[in-house]
Order: structure tokens, then sequence, then C-alpha cells
């Protein structure tokens, strides 16, 4: 029954083949990379040659003295990401939802599309600017109205969670919006026409109609952001990285690259790789198990 | 029909789609050379239609580590005056890569794909720095050529890089590592001739003149650090701006920081390694008292806005962006990097903006001044030369490498073509033309797009100081460069350094990633942003604790033991 049902949509599955195949030579092929976190590198050699290394990297992983500041900094910032980046993306979403001029939505969607293709380089070179110390637009503006010293935005630890925030909020918040649209035109246009109908206002639609339609889509979105908790965003929040701000910018992305690239330390940086991952897949099987009791939605 | 029509069409396009995923994984050239070094120059064919006589045509692919070189690109890479001599005594082009992050992060990455190109140039400090463990780790392993039998074959001029202008210590434990089985891998570059050439960098604290001139300071008024904290004072107060009418900010750095710590040199020992001594016992600078005095001076400069806060983590574009227009009131480096940038940016339209530099600085034990600073008899890191090992254009490489180091190629690369761009005066010596001088001075880029003092200058070893006035009149005195050195300094001392010792602790990998540069730099570098003076040490300690459970104890004693086994042991 199930071959038949396979050969009935075969040209569906087709189309998946190409995912399947970039799934498997980009994702699952280099797990095999893993186990260099039990080895010791070498440059001339491949994985399987070089010598084993026991359990040291682990050890020196886990006693490193700031072990801890680089969870708590790293589940911070994902954490502020999650619960301004999610709503602004849903938010955005059902206001898209309600414009009737197709032009002026086409126009919103484009312009909150672009910065998705901004890569972060340029976009915290940008912020960088207007932020900066020296002659930074903003640092103008506010010694100008307000007088006082130039605040350094970018390294200040009490500003920096908001820059990250803001500028995250900025860059994806209209690429987020595209699940949630496909989402919501899906939803059965008879409904909001009874619903009119029944005397029900705009937002009685979105509140009624619209949002318990999407609920499936936001529950699973939820679950599936869940996964990323472990990783705050390497190159974001090493761009902004400052000796005045490592109290909060040190994360476990940037552990990662300054152990691996820069000290040249690569069986360190897989062993906080590796960790990253093992506590990501825990979160998401205890995300998704909780949203199954509670509400009934689950990936699985 | 049509619905056969429409299946086709849709099995067509997923097989299409498939076919584009599969192929856009493998390889386009299907395993052919696809290195620039050798498709770019058809060598045996080229040769062979040239005739007899005529080197090789090879194009060599550089990689400079290095970075905030990019200035010493030639316009026209392949076709300047010099480069053209190059290529007709050699056979050699040269196609440049530079980099714009961090050497050691370009470095790594190079050595974990091995992706190596002909020729690489990155720094090689010595000791423990970062860059000298990757390389020679890559050397070890295999990934970079070995010299002897080339320096042999086709090195004649290359013979005494490793003799001239070399600390003997970091010759026979870095240059000539005992794991590298007696062969060398890494070809100094931009030593000093003699030890009195080892002042030619002039390293120093230098602030803008007409800044200067206007508080009624005198260069030689500043002999302490300290001194420099009510002079950053009246130039906040001073209300003095940049060429774009701009308040200045009292002091910085060039990119990622360099070179602040001469700002802080009353508050170091100018030791040659990372000990110090402590009632009679070799300690780890980090313990010393001077690295608290240190940490608490640069974090009143910074928390007062007297120190550019951006600075320690700025790229080179932002340093030069900032440096062109005077930006930055106080800044320390060596004299030919602020000169060669300056020249062609700011002293253009704004010559009184000149930077002079000031001191003598004293450092921590007062009697030393800058103008009687410790230099190692030889250098005791330099900038290296290396060859992919990998690279199939090795003889080449050597070949440009051997022009470069004869009298003829540091002649063309330093001062340009004979009869074009300099004569012999009636002494024999070396003198630039009107016509080269009129040039460079209408246009600041004219001598490096013309290839002098360019990039070619990378590989040379056993510099004149006179080698180092690239663009001007090479009979006469650049007067700014003669204080600078002044200023700078020359004391020759001798011996074997502690450090050295490192590579008999057995655990020393552990204390390694323990002691790692970058992380230290991180812990004191946030230091200077701490709350208070209590946190800022807070902070220190922290760190200190670390090391003290990491084992350091235990090594300090090794270390302690290990000298006394020499007499001519220096820290």
């Amino acid at each position: 029954m199930r071959l038949k049902s396979l050969w009935k949509y075969k040209y569906l599955y087709l189309f998946l083949f190409p995912a399947i195949i970039y799934y498997f030579i980009f994702a699952y092929i280099p797990m095999y990379g893993i186990t260099l976190g039990f080895k010791e590198f070498q440059f001339n050699k491949s994985i399987w040659e070089m010598p084993w290394a026991g359990m040291q990297y682990f050890d020196q992983f886990i006693n490193y003295y700031k072990f801890w500041d680089l969870i708590r900094n790293t589940l911070f910032i994902s954490f502020l990401k999650l619960l301004f980046g999610f709503p602004a993306a849903l938010g955005l979403a059902l206001l898209l939802n309600e414009i009737r001029s197709r032009w002026f939505k086409r126009m919103i969607q484009t312009v909150s599309y672009l910065p998705f293709f901004v890569s972060w380089v340029v976009v915290m070179t940008l912020f960088s600017k207007i932020l900066s110390p020296n002659a930074g637009p903003i640092n103008e503006l506010k010694t100008k109205w307000f007088g006082g010293d130039p605040i350094f935005f970018i390294g200040d630890p009490s500003w920096f969670h908001s820059i990250v925030v803001l500028s995250d909020v900025w860059k994806h918040v209209g690429w987020n919006t595209i699940i949630f649209l496909a989402a919501i035109s899906a939803i059965n246009p008879e409904l909001y026409e009874a619903a009119s109908m029944d005397g029900a206002r705009r937002f009685q639609r979105m509140w009624y109609i619209t949002l318990p339609s999407i609920r499936p889509i936001i529950g699973i979105m939820l679950i599936l952001s869940m996964g990323g908790l472990m990783s705050a965003g390497y190159e974001q929040i090493y761009l902004m990285r400052q000796p005045s701000n490592l109290a909060v910018s040190e994360i476990l992305d940037t552990y990662i690259i300054h152990m691996g690239l820069r000290q040249g330390y690569y069986s360190l940086a897989t062993v906080a790789g590796m960790f990253q991952g093992v506590v990501s897949l825990v979160i998401i099987f205890a995300a998704n198990s909780i949203s199954r009791r509670a509400s009934g939605v689950s990936l699985w | 029909m049509k619905s056969w029509l429409k299946k086709g069409f849709s099995l067509g396009l997923a097989m299409l789609i498939c076919s584009v995923a599969i192929l856009g994984c493998t390889n386009a050239n299907n395993g052919k050379n696809n290195d620039p070094s050798t498709s770019a120059s058809p060598a045996g064919s080229q040769n062979n239609a040239s005739g007899e006589g005529k080197p090789e045509e090879v194009t060599l692919k550089l990689l400079v580590a290095w970075q905030g070189l990019s200035f010493l690109a030639p316009s026209d890479l392949a076709n300047n005056p010099v480069a053209q001599i190059i290529k007709e005594k050699t056979g050699v082009t040269l196609d440049v890569e530079w980099i714009t992050i961090p050497e050691i992060e370009r470095l790594n990455l190079l050595f974990a794909t091995n992706n190596m190109p002909d020729m690489v140039m990155a720094p090689y400090w010595g000791g423990q720095d970062v860059h000298t463990v990757a390389i020679k780790k890559a050397a070890r392993e295999g990934l970079i050529m070995p010299l002897n039998d080339l320096i042999e074959k086709y090195g004649s001029n290359m013979k005494d890089a490793f003799n001239v202008g070399v600390a003997s210590d970091f010759r026979e434990n870095d240059l000539e590592d005992v794991s590298f089985n007696g062969e060398r891998y890494l070809l100094p570059m931009h030593t000093p001739l003699s030890p009195e050439d080892t002042t030619q960098w002039a390293y120093n604290v230098f602030v803008r003149k007409d800044i200067l001139e206007a508080l009624d300071v005198k260069p030689s008024d500043i002999r302490h650090s300290e001194d420099l904290y009510p002079l950053l004072k009246k130039i906040k107060d001073g209300n003095f701006t940049d060429t774009a009418g701009r308040p200045v900010i009292p002091s910085g750095a060039w990119q990622n920081g360099w070179n602040y710590g001469s700002m802080l040199n009353s508050f170091t020992e100018n030791n040659f390694t990372a000990f110090t001594k402590i009632d009679e016992q070799y300690r780890l600078g980090i313990f010393s008292e001077l690295t608290e005095k240190r940490v608490l001076f640069m974090r009143k400069l910074v928390t007062e806005g007297l120190f550019d806060p951006e600075a320690f983590r700025q790229n080179d574009t932002v340093a030069k962006e900032k440096m062109a227009t005077g930006r930055v009131a106080m800044v320390s480096a060596h004299y030919p990097h602020m000169n060669t940038v300056l020249s062609q940016s700011l002293y253009v339209d704004h010559p009184e903006m000149e930077y002079v530099p000031v001191g003598p600085i004293a450092d921590a034990n007062g009697e030393n001044t800058m103008v009687e600073s410790k230099v190692l008899k030889g250098q005791s890191g330099v900038p290296g030369m290396f060859i992919g090992a990998d690279s199939k254009n090795a003889e080449a490489a050597m070949r440009y490498l051997n022009f470069i180091n004869s009298e003829e190629g540091k002649l063309l690369v330093y001062l340009g073509v004979e009869g074009e761009h300099w004569t012999k005066d009636a002494a024999g010596q070396p003198k630039h033309t009107e016509k080269f001088l009129e040039s460079a001075k209408s246009d600041p880029s004219y001598a490096v797009n013309q290839g002098i003092g360019s990039v070619y200058t990378l590989g040379v070893y056993g510099l004149p100081n006179r080698m180092f006035q690239a663009a001007g009149d090479a009979a006469q005195v650049d007067e700014l460069y003669e204080t600078s050195k002044e200023v700078y300094g020359l004391t020759v001392v001798d011996g074997y350094r502690l450090s050295y010792f490192n590579n008999e602790y057995p655990e020393f990998d552990k204390i390694q990633t323990l002691l790692d540069s970058n992380t230290q730099r991180d812990v004191i570098e946030s230091a200077y942003f701490a709350a208070s003076d209590e946190k800022a040490l807070q902070i220190l300690n922290d760190y200190r604790s670390q090391l003290i459970k990491g084992g350091v104890q235990e090594y300090e004693t090794f270390m302690n033991e290990k000298a006394k086994t020499r007499d001519d042991i220096i820290h």
C-alpha cells in the first residue's frame, strides 16, 4: 500500500530528491567530522588517520573557566532574539495580510525581505558606522542635543543586547514572514466571509480566524526555533565582539571560531560544536514533547 | 496525449534539477589543474618559443598574510617598470593575495584546507607566538617545502639569510628547530644588516606636530607613560580638529590596536620573554604588579575618553580612514609605516600635521629609556617567506627571491630602475632623479605604482637603514626618520631566552592553551573597560586563578630549575 502511494506521487518525491541529496552530502556525510573531538588534529592526515586523544578536549572544554558564561550568554541572546524576532515576524505577516492594496503589500514585502540578502559583514559595518563614537550620526545628534561624551554603543554591554536584537529583527523579520504568509493564504476564505456576515470586524477576524488557523504552523516554527537556542549566530556576534563587551558577547559560536580558526585548536572547537548540537537536539525533543502534550502540535 | 506531455515535462524538469544539484557538487574542471600559477603561464611552450637563455615565464601566487600591507600593491602588478625588469631577469610575475582578517586565521585556514599558494609571507615572531606555532606544525607535517636543497641550487644570495640579523637563540630554536631534523622552512625577511640597522623600524609614540606646537609641548618633555596623561587631557580640551573639522581623538591605534603598547612603555620591563623576576624567581609577567599598573593606567585613558575605544579591534580600512584625516592626535607605530601611509594621504595637503616622535619614554626600570632600549643581537622574530610543499614553481620562487636579494635586486625594488628613477652620484651613492622626485611629490602613489618600495620588497633580508627610505631621495637624509631612530635607540644584548625551555616542559601543550596570547589579550583589554579599578583587577585575578588551577605554577618551577642549567639566560 505504501509503495503504491509512493509510486502514485513519484514526481513529487522526485522533486524532493535534490533536497535529500543536499542534506546527505552537506549535513550527514560531514558528521563523521565530529570524531575530530576525540583526535589529535594534524594538518597532513585525514581525520581517520589522526591519533586518538581520548576525552582530553571534553575535559578542557567543560573545565574552561568561562564555560558557564558561554552557556548563559548564548542562551540569553538566543532567547532575546526569539522573544522579539518571532512575534515581530508573526505580527508583520498578520499586518501584511490586512493590506488591501496589492501594490503596497508587494512593496512592503520586498522592502522587508531585502535586508535578509545583505551579509552580516555589511549590516554590522553599517551599524558600526552609524553608532560609532567617532563621528557616527547617532552620537553626533546625541552630543548636539543632549551634550556629554559620545557612547560606544556596540562596545557598551548595556547597549549590546538591544543592538543585537534590533539588527537581527531588521535583517530577518521580512524573510521570516514568508512561511506565515503562506499559511495564512491557505485559510479558507469562506471562514472570513461567514465571520463578516456575523458582524466580525477586522481585528476580530484576525484574532478568531487567522491566528487559530495558523496555530499549528506557529507551533512548529516555535519548536524549530527552540533547536537554535544554543546558537546565537556567530557572524553577527563575532563582528560585534569588542574587549569592552566580552562579558556579554562571548558565546559558544564565537568560542568555536576563536578556538578553531583563530587558535588552530580544531579538536577543542569540534567538542564545543558537538556539545552545542547535542544540547540543541535535547531541547528540540523536549520542546516537541511539551508542545504535543500541551497543544497537540508537534513535529512528529 | 496532453497528460503524457505534462508527465514527460515534469519528469524531465525533475531530472534536470537533480542533475544540476549533483553536478553542482562536482569539480567543474574534472581534475584539471586549476592553479592560476600554472594555467596563467604556459611555461614550457613559452620557453621553447622564446629561445634559449630566457628564464621560464611563471606567474607566482603570493599570499601576503599580513594585515595592512595592501598599500604596497602597485596599481598594475604585471606591467610596472620594476615588475618588467623582474620578469626579464627571472621570468616571474607576481599574483598577490592580500588579507583583511587576522594573520593567524588566514594561516590556519590555509593549512587546514591545504590550499597553498606558491609563496606565503607571514609573521614568525618565534617562541610561542601563535603564527610560529602554526607554521612550525605545518612544516613538520609536510605542508611547507624544505629549503636546504633549493637554497643550495638556486639561492646563492640567500645563503646568509639565516645568519644575518637574527638572534642566535631564535635561529637555534625557531628557524632551525630541532624537530625540523636539520631542514629549514622559512626565509627570514627584513632583517637588519648590522646591529645598528635594528633601529630601522623606529617604533615610537607619535603626536601631531601642530598640536604639540599649539600646546607648547616639546617632544622631549615626555619621559614617562604618566606624562602622556596630562598631554592627552590638554589635547582633549584643546578643541583640535582633523582635516574635515571634526574633533580629534586624543589617542588611538592602527589596525587591531597596533601598537598602543608603546604608550605603556613605563609599565613594562621590555623583557624578551613572557617572564619577569619577582623575588629572584622567574614568574610569568601576568602575575606582576606592573601588569596591574598597566591595566589601571590604560583603563584611566579609556574611561576618560582619552583613547579611542574602537581602536582595539578596528580593521585596517577604518584605521587608515582615521589616520588619513589626522583624526588621531597620538598614535604608536614604526616610522616606515607612518611615513609610507601618511605621505600618500594626510601629508599631501597637510604637511603641518606631520607626526613626530615623542620621548624617549622610560621603561619600568627607569634606567632604560627607549634610547637605551634593549635589542637582542639580531632580531628575535621576523616576517618570513615560505613555499607551499606542492608548489610546482618552487624553482621559480627561489629564482625570484634570489634576484631581489642580490645587490642589483635590492636597488631595483627599493629605489627603482637605474637611469630612470635613480642614478649614482660622484661618490657612487644612489640618488633619485629629479624627474622621480617631482613625480613622487605630485603623486604620492607614484613610487608604489612604479613598483618602488612596494610588494617586491617583501622577501628581502639583511637591509641597511637607507633601504627603508623607499620613496625619498636616497642621498638626502630624512631628518624625521633619523630622529625616530634616535628616540627608539639601541642597546645590543645577547643570550639564551628562558622561553626556549618551553619545548622541554612535558605538559606545555596544555599550558600553551591556557597562556594563549589572544585569550590573555582579551582578558587584559576587557579589564580596561571595567566599571571600576577594583573590577578591573578582579577580571585579572579571575584569569590568574584559572592559570594557577591549570598548573602554571608547576610550569614556573620547571622553568626556574631549567634556568639554573645555563649562565647566559635572559628573560
